[in-house]
């Protein structure tokens, strides 16, 4: 699958993203305090966390439902500013050059929404052009995925008549465009059925094999088994373990990465 | 930001909702109003001009000449009813149009030149009956005026030392100008306010929403290019409907309002002249991206569709309220009034139509509605780089 990409593109860093010692607190309006059910005017989402991804490599990000990954993932994509701390994505500042930042990025949630009254090719063309994308380039990239996820078929659908698989492909397309270096994919599978999910899955490895840095946060333990080289555990906004995949299977003392993860989750419940 | 416009406007002319309270309500509103209105207007006021009034009269064996006058009236009947009887009643339920109670002395009292005492009891509601049964007694009331007169050999210049002639020197235009001007702004901007009503809900709320908005954000294009790219859409679509709303108003005039009393028409066709149409304009524009900037900081706050509706529903009155200050009489375009976002565009417009206009005010106008619109931008803006209003929690 190497021809979707041009490895001649591909920033030479040893160290793609770089986390440092980042912090996040929210400001909190009346009507979160009251959802929250809190008195306090602000709350910590992330508390000096610190980790770096490598091209080539897929990095794991887990953590239960509010410990803070998908905030930390908005802060490298630029959508959120860090409190305190610095972000680089290959050597750019999110907070001083974040143009730039985005332009190295592909981002894509589980819960990213698409244009339903736009077709997937209006669509795509529609994220090309705000990535700056050349026409040509752009036709060639375009053919090259949409082959490689079968979307032809449906490309002149609109989006709102699309299956969840469907619009998943799509989303990723309007991911890939413009041949990011940096891929964040924060729950990509979720709501997906298991084929949906397997295509995604199979994404992400070809992105490891294009040397791409993969950023995958989820809390489906079978799918960071599969996938991870380095790991990452977050909890209430805090790292509880930043190391490989590798080393983490070595100290587990436990009989499965689930078992493993609740223990560490429980233990520093306080 | 000209991506985002171009892509922003198709999308949302591909929905049905923007595109009925954008393109199709205002341009039909006016023409289907003014052809109903009228038609309906002018046939009711035939129907209740050619009608035959039936009234009944308690005349205890008086006034016998009185009633002789209504009697030779072609188009009123007069009931006879044998003995006396509660004619409020009959009114009430229309089987009487009106009644007359005469005094027990009447005719003694008209022959001894006294009062004779004569009670009309009609509804207000029913148009023209009042009218119709005075004519007749101011008739009689006349004659035996006249008799009277003669009689004591008095001229009747003798009884009305004063003549007084009222002379109003507005024109028609002007006149109708005062009265109606601040009604028909009024129709375009709450048009323009809810033609940009659906566009900001569906662009920031529902974006936010369905997380379309996350996926922008993290593209190259700076947030103040998506802000701006979408307040235009915003202000664009809100725009076209105040426009659509005026041709259409404008069609209407000239197709289906000849049933509308010859000077009102006048001014409404004078009002739709193109000089005129353009100052309207000008003072529309500022003022619609008031309220696209007004709108995009409520939607962008709005966590749901459901929440961004609750939120404008007040909005609309707030807008109402200041346009309906305006079309009360009395209350002029001056210095002050002049800075009153809405209200400044009514009384401005009662002005065009009255052909009264004073171009410095009209000038401090829209000057206000700028600086109204720049500072509704500002806080749009201040609104949209709050990082808890753009993204879903």
């Amino acid at each position: 699958m190497g021809f979707i990409f041009d490895f001649t593109n591909q920033t030479n860093f040893k160290t793609m993203i770089q986390v440092e010692n980042v912090s996040k607190v929210f400001k909190i309006n009346k009507k979160i305090k009251k959802e929250l059910n809190t008195r306090e005017d602000f709350v910590k989402a992330l508390d000096n966390v610190s980790f770096e991804c490598k091209p080539g490599r897929i990095f794991s990000l887990l953590g239960p439902n509010g410990a803070g990954k998908t905030t930390i993932l908005r802060m490298i994509a630029t959508i959120l500013k860090p409190t305190s701390g610095k972000i680089t994505v290959a050597g750019f500042d999110t907070l001083k050059d974040d143009r730039s930042v985005r332009q190295k990025i592909g981002f894509i949630t589980g819960s990213t929404g698409l244009y339903e009254r736009l077709t997937a090719d209006e669509l795509i063309k529609y994220f090309a052009d705000l990535y700056g994308v050349e026409k040509k380039v752009f036709e060639r990239r375009k053919m090259e995925l949409f082959d490689l996820l079968k979307i032809n078929g449906f490309a002149n659908k609109k989006i709102g008549q699309l299956s969840s698989g469907m619009k998943q492909k799509v989303s990723l397309v309007r991911t890939m465009i413009h041949d990011p270096d940096v891929i964040i994919f924060d729950e990509p599978t979720a709501g997906l059925d298991v084929i949906a999910a397997k295509s995604i899955i199979e994404l992400i490895k070809q992105c490891k094999n294009q040397q791409k840095t993969v950023i995958f946060s989820s809390h489906i333990m079978s799918e960071v088994d599969l996938l991870c080289d380095d790991l990452a555990i977050i909890h209430k906004g805090s790292l509880l373990y930043n190391n490989t995949m590798g080393n983490f299977r070595k100290q587990m003392t436990t009989k499965n990465l689930t078992e493993e993860f609740i223990y560490l989750v429980e233990s520093h419940k306080n | 930001m000209i991506i985002i416009i171009k892509k922003e406007i198709g999308d949302l002319l591909r929905d049905k909702r923007t595109v009925m309270t954008m393109v199709v309500v205002p341009i039909l509103v006016f023409p289907i109003m003014f052809s109903i209105i009228g038609k309906v207007t002018s046939n009711q006021i035939k129907k209740e001009q050619e009608k035959a009034l039936v009234i009944g009269i308690n005349d205890n064996g008086n006034a016998n000449r009185l009633r002789q006058l209504f009697a030779n009236r072609p188009d009123i009947k007069i009931n006879k009813y044998p003995q006396p009887i509660k004619f409020d009643t009959l009114i009430q339920s229309g089987k009487l149009d009106g009644a007359l109670l005469i005094s027990d002395n009447f005719d003694s009292n008209i022959g001894t030149m006294q009062t004779g005492k004569i009670s009309l009891l009609y509804k207000s509601a029913n148009w023209g009956v009042r009218e119709r049964l005075m004519n007749v007694m101011e008739n009689y009331k006349n004659t035996l005026i006249d008799e009277r007169l003669a009689k004591l050999s008095i001229q009747r210049t003798a009884i009305d030392p004063v003549e007084i002639k009222i002379q109003d020197i507005s024109s028609p235009r002007e006149k109708i100008g005062k009265a109606i001007g601040g009604y028909i702004p009024y129709i375009f901007i709450i048009f323009g306010f809810i033609g940009c009503i659906y566009p900001a809900i569906d662009l920031f709320t529902n974006e936010k929403e369905k997380g379309t908005l996350e996926t922008l954000l993290v593209t190259p294009v700076k947030r103040l290019e998506i802000l701006f790219g979408k307040m235009t859409v915003v202000s664009i679509i809100g725009l076209i409907s105040a426009v659509l709303s005026i041709a259409g108003f404008s069609f209407g005039i000239k197709q289906f309002a000849n049933e509308l009393p010859q000077e009102v028409l006048g001014s409404l066709l004078n009002f739709i002249e193109p000089g005129n149409i353009a100052m309207l304009l000008m003072m529309l524009i500022p003022l619609i991206i008031f309220f696209a900037g007004i709108l995009t900081l409520v939607t962008t706050y709005a966590k749901s569709y459901k929440e961004a509706q609750s939120l404008i529903s007040p909005l609309t009155f707030i807008v109402i309220m200041p346009a309906i200050i305006g079309t009360i009489p009395g209350i002029e375009l001056n210095a002050k009034t002049a800075l009153i976002p809405i209200t400044n565009i009514s009384l401005a417009a009662k002005d065009i139509i009255a052909g009264t206009i004073n171009y410095s005010l009209y000038g401090l106008v829209l000057a206000s509605l700028l600086l109204y619109a720049f500072i509704s931008v500002i806080i749009a803006m201040r609104g949209f780089s709050n990082e808890t209003n753009i993204v879903k929690p």
